[in-house]
């Protein structure tokens, strides 16, 4: 019952470890990351376009930060569709 | 040593930088004032510094003053009697009568760390180029999205450089200055003190840049327990200056024509 200590094999688990697939999810968590903090950040805008108001820059401000998402979902997506 | 404009409180203390002459506006605008308008008031500097003030308007000039931008303030940071400018705490009669931001210059270092970060990686091409060594530190497929994530991440420093420049606003009206500030893009500060609080106002420029660019630290001292106000790199300091030194100046004088 429950794991074996004695079947587990150091090697053949690092031999089995393919890279690719590693290296895909680790970018993918961080876009993730990183659509997250660009959420923080337009949402940031949007709080000091509410302190403050200026005419058309706030607006050219927030749409920067949402091409920075669109990027970065853009990414997302290119990661996601590399065949390993 | 660092040059020193003080606040005019007597007129011995004044150091003036530069007598330049108003501009056209500013004359057109103080002509067209009728002179029944005008109320009575004691100056405390003599009238010939009124007349001319060292470099810069007086707030009523500034009030008269149009707005006075090119296209999108975008990169604005010193903005007279701007228009469609407001803010959530602003009362109805409330003018601002000038809109501050650190002086542009003042972006060159991230600016100039931005570029030659977006060239970097083709210095690493050429140099993988020149040498034997194929250029395989990734998997082919995962080479365009890692060049993509660099510039993405690199351009979102900017990014962020700009928003907490671009958000590091002072405005000051007639009844009161502001400093508006945000911090580390989660933090924002927003400061605000009546202009009856004020009791001083100077400014220093300190550096051969802010002496080129005429920009330099204000520095708005204010009574009591609270905080002095600092407002760091503003192009054309002595007006700002002597638009705060002028209404402190009415507010004393008000505060006096009250009490009587």
């Amino acid at each position: 019952m429950g794991f074996n200590v004695n079947s587990f094999d150091l090697i053949t688990f690092f031999q089995g470890l393919r890279p690719l697939f590693f290296i895909k999810w680790i970018f993918i968590i961080i876009l993730l990351g990183y659509v997250l903090f660009q959420l923080v950040v337009f949402r940031q805008i949007k709080s000091m376009e509410r302190v403050i108001t200026q005419p058309i820059s706030s607006s050219i401000v927030a749409f920067v930060s949402l091409a920075f998402i669109a990027t970065s979902v853009i990414l997302i997506v290119i990661v996601w569709s590399i065949r390993i | 040593m660092p040059d020193v404009f003080v606040a005019p409180d007597e007129e011995k203390k004044v150091v003036m930088h530069k007598r330049t002459p108003l501009p056209s506006s500013s004359k057109q605008s103080q002509q067209k004032t009728p002179p029944k308008a005008a109320p009575k008031e004691v100056p405390l500097v003599s009238s010939e510094f009124l007349k001319n003030p060292p470099g810069g308007l007086s707030s009523d000039a500034i009030a008269q003053t149009p707005e006075e931008h090119h296209g999108i303030p975008l990169f604005t940071a010193f903005w007279q009697n701007p228009k469609g400018i407001s803010f959530d705490t602003q009362e109805a009669d409330e003018h601002i009568l000038l809109f501050l931001r650190q002086h542009f210059i003042t972006n060159i270092p991230w600016v100039t760390a931005t570029i030659l970060l977006m060239l970097l990686p083709f210095l690493v091409v050429y140099l993988f180029s020149l040498t034997t060594h194929p250029f395989s530190l990734l998997p082919p497929p995962f080479i365009f999205p890692t060049f993509l994530f660099y510039y993405l991440i690199v351009l979102t420093n900017a990014f962020t450089n700009f928003l907490k420049w671009y958000y590091n606003i002072s405005l000051i009206t007639p009844q009161r200055m502001l400093d508006i500030e945000l911090k580390d893009l989660v933090d924002k500060k927003i400061t605000a003190t009546k202009m009856s609080l004020v009791q001083d106002v100077s400014v220093q420029y300190s550096g051969t840049l802010r002496t080129i660019f005429n920009y330099g630290d204000i520095l708005v001292q204010t009574a009591g327990p609270i905080d002095n106000f600092v407002v760091n790199a503003t192009p054309k300091p002595e007006i700002v200056v002597r638009t705060i030194e002028e209404l402190i100046g009415k507010g004393r004088e008000g505060e006096q024509g009250s009490g009587v």
